[in-house]
């Protein structure tokens, strides 16, 4: 075999395994999405179980259709601001050669999945937030708009090597802290704004009431299983060495081209699970927010898990640990009804995420020459977008639902419970719930 | 803020974790340490409490 067709031929082998690869990371990110409808009806009451989990598999359902029809394109197109580059989003075209089976193309369908179900987690992530008295038709469209929409605007700003945000500001974000989790949790946050809280749970004079959800360790089994998913996103966040695609014949990259490993991701993922979940133990030896942690402790440390010491992913994801329960404190006393505290864990952890980077990675070289190195500034500027670009849509398509009464149910259907929209019994022998 | 990079580019880079080669790798070591003991202590008073609300000692 001439060196030339060997080179051919490890070329095509390794666009092999790329295909292998991204398409089983994308069945392990399905985990997160089991691990959410586990948290989300287990965090429910009796009464409202089947109507979470219905919004939550739905979610998952329109998030596929919908990154087909217009997601992928604007993510490809999109990474200069809000005017399209119909050249680069020639690819994500729907009705394009690439979408669909091609024989000379291994790589649209197993990249497309991926971030397909990077979407589906930020709609996982908003519907936890408005369990228990948002209604369906609403809940359909803000998790479209949130996952199809504005996590590809997101992307394409700061999770792409042509991002502006990545090339003006050398914004460094390899794990989404920014562009999944603080736009999910800003995009809830504006929803909840409108959307009030859950019947009962502010007294009077405004005292928050604790209301349980039916079944803590769903919950905790269900938030185990998002962590298990998470190594299939975080794997997914790098890019496959040796193709035509690749940054290098012979080492992994990030998204922006900066070289790392699947053992960086390891190391730090793993500690940083491990920060979270103990700085959430110290802080409030609650069951639920303990698991909680993990993801705190994984959102503190994602958008810098290629570059950590390991022993600092544990310290920022304990801090995060930390973190997490007492924004969630301060949000209830607000006036925010967040039923699972996905604004402080993925929204206020986010920020935590970013800014750790800036304050920790200064000086970093970027991808390129031309790249601007990380910098505090840079992070900063990051968390400004994606709190914007978060909080903005979600806070105005949610008002407007608001305004033409479709977004809640009224409180005699809460007090009854959701579930009387589902066709089906959770318990049929009849759990009783308390409230 | 910090500048914690231990390389100034990515061509012969090889340990790029932060504070690599430095003694931040040992600070933070240690202050990784320090936090796993902080939830014993949390533990200890917790259990104390509980034991001395259910037996009086």
């Amino acid at each position: 075999m001439s060196p030339e067709e060997l080179y051919v031929a490890t070329t095509r082998a390794n666009m092999l395994n790329l295909e292998v690869y991204y398409y089983w990371a994308t069945a392990i990110m399905i985990l997160i999405h089991a691990g959410f409808l586990m948290y989300e009806m287990g965090a429910s009451r009796v009464k409202h179980v089947l109507a979470s989990g219905t919004k939550n598999i739905l979610a998952f359902a329109f998030m596929i259709p919908t990154f087909f029809m217009f997601g992928w394109w604007i993510y490809l197109s999109m990474y200069n601001g809000f005017v399209p580059d119909f050249e680069a989003g020639a690819g994500g075209v729907p009705w394009g050669d690439s979408m669909g089976p091609n024989l000379a193309d291994n790589a649209t369908g197993v990249f497309w999945g991926a971030f397909t179900l990077f979407a589906c987690t930020t709609a996982s992530i908003m519907s936890g937030s408005v369990i228990e008295r948002i209604r369906m038709a609403a809940f359909i469209v803000l998790a479209v708009l949130l996952g199809s929409v504005v996590w590809n605007l997101s992307a394409a700003w700061g999770w792409h090597y042509a991002g502006w945000m990545v090339t003006g500001w050398g914004y460094h974000d390899m794990g989404a802290s920014g562009v999944v989790h603080m736009i999910s949790g800003f995009f809830a946050l504006g929803v909840l704004i409108n959307l009030g809280p859950r019947v009962g749970k502010y007294n009077p004079d405004g005292s928050p009431n604790r209301i349980r959800g039916h079944s803590l360790p769903m919950t905790a089994t269900g938030l185990m299983l998002i962590v298990v998913g998470f190594f299939g996103f975080l794997g997914a966040c790098l890019i496959f060495p040796g193709t035509e695609l690749s940054w290098s014949a012979t080492q992994w990259a990030n998204i922006y081209g900066q070289p790392t490993t699947l053992s960086a991701i390891c190391f730090n993922t793993l500690m940083a699970v491990a920060g979270g979940i103990i700085g959430c133990y110290v802080m409030t030896r609650d069951p639920f927010w303990m698991m909680s942690g993990a993801l705190c402790g994984v959102i503190s440390a994602a958008a810098g898990l290629d570059l950590w010491y390991p022993g600092l992913a544990f310290v920022v994801a304990f801090a995060g640990g930390i973190l997490g329960p007492w924004a969630a404190g301060v949000l209830e006393r607000m006036g925010i009804d967040d039923a699972v505290g996905a604004v402080s864990v993925h929204g206020v952890c986010g920020i935590w995420g970013l800014l750790a980077v800036g304050i920790f990675m200064g000086g970093y070289p970027g991808p390129s020459a031309e790249i601007p190195a990380i910098s505090f500034t840079g992070q900063f500027v990051g968390v400004i977008v994606m709190f914007l670009l978060g909080f903005i849509p979600g806070y105005v398509v949610s008002w407007i639902f608001h305004k033409l009464g479709i977004l809640r149910a009224s409180e005699p259907v809460q007090e009854a419970g959701m579930d009387k929209e589902i066709n089906a019994v959770a318990y049929p022998e009849e759990i009783k719930s308390m409230h | 803020m910090i500048n914690s990079s231990p390389v100034e580019a990515w061509d012969t880079a090889s340990a790029i974790f932060t504070f690599a080669g430095s003694g931040g790798v040992h600070l933070w070591f240690w202050v990784m340490c320090l936090l796993c003991v902080v939830p014993l202590a949390v533990s200890l008073k917790a259990e104390k409490a509980v034991e001395k609300e259910h037996n009086g000692k």
